[in-house]
């Protein structure tokens, strides 16, 4: 039986729905999300969000400061997963399966535009894959997921004059025009004017790059997709276009927020303490009926709100591979080490890795 | 301006201006080097004795990895029988492998010290030039896959490192930021505005390992085959889809903290881990996890693209992830190096 309210409940308690309600609703989704264009156009007061990265109890945070959906309107810039470390738990799933959820109840109030991450490649290092796959046994609902991340929007405009994008800008596109005209229902390609939008990033403001800063070229990223754009291309574009700002995310900004280039842009990052190390805040973009615009700033929820991960599975089979890989290694080590015919004639406890199905396959 | 003047009128010293190059003391222990390499992301480095200011020899990852291959091997293959048979190298080799528990027990802090691995895989010889050279001579060099050169000045003291990869950040400066459509470029160089499957015809075979084989299987085969870095592949069909790829320097990974056990991981979880690792190294900016061209990138910004993401070598793609060849710096210094040796 298909009911979304009571999916939305399971998961705002990070229970997840069975595989094939997840397929059903990636189809929904899709359906809907093919009829919204490339841009989508909506109506101030609305909250911004940045990456998120699957951390579920920030997310929940999120709601809680900034107010529930359909409460509060939303728009979420991308980069909604990410595979975390195993003491902390995993739930990229359920933060992308519970937004999507509530996409479908509440399309008008909650906008989810593509981040770098909504990718196949990407999800495959970063370990999206493998996650899906410990929680459901196999790979089905990754590609419900990755096949869905195909119908994301590119870009949101707000009262037609802040135009939101995950990444930044492209030597390829001058005008919001190009951007519809991108045929967006594919894998995130390698080099492109799609690939610019999610992966690109403006310069920074310090003194060592003042001489570029006006410069009215792009520059190749060190990331390896996407270029970097300085504080002359990104007039030129809000000129062009006719708009006040550009808000994005992709950057980590320790404040949780980042202004730049006389407000010309910022950056917003919600993810506080990202993947747990990094000691940063988060914050929201809440942007008024008349455009004003407030960064809401927050710190990460605190542990005793955090629960561990609620499969017994994930702990119990990470700790017997460790050991397995221990006592191989141990065996070696105490071996004298001129002892070379012996050293990696371990076979039998190698062997025993054959045995285990879950986190290699 | 062409390039072959461009190549033949610049000077070696002119290229790493205000370098202050960086040597490790031959004291040193073997996971001090290679934090010194990583820091300064070399893949390798002149190692001085303190005392009387001599090149003791260079370190590079590639003898740290034949050091972890002949320690922890079950094969008997030839290439290690090779080792033996050099009498300089096999002696000290030996001298290693029969006292390292004891070195390292003995070395303040269990370390084993880096001057006994300097030179150890033969790969990467010594290499002098003149600091004043053209760069022309310095590319002669690379082209035969020597990644770094030492600059001396006419007393035989060093003046600074020169690596292939100051060469393609020098030429890449030169040419402005390569548009899909535009052709901006005021200095000509016709086969750099190419696409990278025309300027190299002949598309040698990658070398690519599965994602489930273990990392000590990568390392054996790049060891082997004399590379130093290997496509972690997915095989569909007839088809390579490129997962990722493993360098002879993620072996820092495993001798940090001395996780052997890293060496049994299947290699595409490895590469998983490393990238993870990596992100944070770098305040949180995510990365593509491999870096890409398409076959029909020109050579320009192959190059430009090697120069901004520091890398040593870039994967051809076609559809997205269908695996076509690499393209390595010593791949650019064989064409520029057919470049200088055209006659007009």
């Amino acid at each position: 039986m298909f009911d979304l309210d009571k999916f939305i409940s399971m998961l705002y308690n990070r229970q997840l729905p069975p595989e094939d309600s997840i397929k059903e609703i990636c189809d929904k989704a899709k359906e809907l999300l093919c009829r919204e264009g490339n841009i989508q156009y909506i109506q101030a007061p609305v909250t911004v969000v940045g990456d998120v990265h699957g951390q579920f109890f920030d997310v929940l945070e999120i709601f809680k400061i900034g107010g529930y959906c359909p409460d509060t309107n939303y728009v979420f810039l991308g980069n909604l997963y990410k595979c975390d470390y195993v003491d902390r738990g995993y739930y990229s799933v359920e933060t992308i399966a519970l937004l999507t959820c509530l996409k479908l109840r509440y399309p008008n109030r909650i906008q989810l535009i593509r981040g770098n991450h909504e990718s196949r490649s990407i999800t495959q290092t970063y370990g999206f894959y493998t996650e899906c796959f410990r929680k459901y046994g196999n790979s089905n609902v990754w590609k419900y997921f990755t096949d869905m991340f195909d119908f994301l929007g590119l870009g949101v405009i707000i009262n037609n004059s802040i135009f939101c994008v995950h990444g930044g800008l492209s030597p390829s596109i001058h005008t919001i025009d190009q951007i519809k005209m991108i045929d967006r229902f594919k894998e995130i390609p390698h080099e492109g004017p799609m690939t610019d939008l999610v992966w690109s990033d403006p310069l920074p403001n310090s003194s060592s790059f003042s001489s570029d800063l006006d410069r009215s070229d792009f520059l190749i990223s060190p990331r390896g997709a996407g270029y970097v754009f300085g504080r002359e291309i990104t007039r030129k574009f809000l000129e062009i276009n006719g708009l006040g700002h550009i808000c994005r995310a992709h950057q980590l900004c320790m404040e949780g927020y980042q202004i730049l280039y006389d407000d010309m842009l910022s950056t917003v990052w919600s993810a506080p303490n990202y993947c747990y190390r990094c000691g940063n805040k988060a914050s929201i973009l809440e942007i008024g009926p008349n455009l004003e615009r407030f960064f809401n700033v927050f710190s990460e929820c605190p542990d005793n709100e955090r629960e561990k991960p609620n499969t017994e599975f994930d702990n119990r089979d990470s700790r017997r591979i460790d050991d397995l890989l221990q006592d191989a290694t141990e065996n070696i080590m105490h071996k004298e080490m001129n002892d070379i015919e012996d050293i990696g004639d371990n076979s039998e406890i190698l062997n025993k890795e054959k045995e285990i199905p879950e986190y290699f396959l | 301006m062409d390039i072959k003047t461009i190549l033949n009128e610049t000077k070696c010293c002119d290229l790493i201006k205000g370098q202050v190059p960086i040597t490790i003391d031959s004291t040193k222990s073997v996971e001090e080097g290679c934090k010194e390499l990583v820091e300064h992301q070399f893949t390798s480095a002149p190692i001085i004795d303190k005392k009387t200011g001599k090149i003791v020899g260079m370190l590079d990852y590639r003898d740290l990895v034949a050091f972890i291959l002949l320690v922890f091997s079950k094969d008997k293959d030839s290439q290690s029988h090779k080792i033996f048979l050099d009498y300089d190298r096999g002696a000290k080799i030996k001298y290693i492998v029969e006292n390292g528990s004891k070195l390292s027990q003995e070395d303040e802090n269990n370390k084993l010290s880096i001057h006994l691995l300097a030179d150890l895989s033969t790969k990467n010889p010594t290499n002098t030039l003149l600091y004043t050279s053209p760069v022309s001579k310095a590319v002669e060099i690379f082209s035969n896959g020597i990644r770094r050169l030492l600059l001396v000045k006419e007393d035989g003291s060093l003046f600074g490192i020169l690596s292939q990869s100051n060469v393609v950040k020098y030429l890449a400066d030169l040419f402005p930021i390569q548009l899909p459509g535009q052709k901006n470029n005021d200095k000509k160089w016709e086969l750099g505005e190419k696409p990278i499957s025309l300027a190299r015809p002949e598309l040698n075979e990658v070398i690519s390992i599965d994602r489930y084989s273990s990392v000590m299987d990568a390392l054996r085969i790049m060891y082997n085959s004399a590379i130093s870095s290997i496509a972690i592949v997915e095989t569909m069909g007839t088809k390579k889809h490129l997962r990722g790829n493993i360098s002879m320097t993620d072996i820092k990974e495993v001798i940090k903290n001395n996780k052997w056990r890293l060496l049994w991981y299947p290699v595409g979880n490895f590469f998983e881990e490393i990238r993870k690792m990596q992100e944070f190294d770098n305040n949180g900016i995510d990365k593509v996890p491999v870096y890409t061209v398409s076959t029909e990138t020109s050579v320009i910004k192959v190059i430009q693209k090697l120069a901004v993401t520091k890398g040593h070598r870039i994967w051809v793609v076609t559809e997205g992830d269908n695996l076509k060849s690499v393209y390595s710096l010593t791949d650019f210094m064989k064409i520029l190096k057919s470049e200088l040796d055209k006659t007009e």
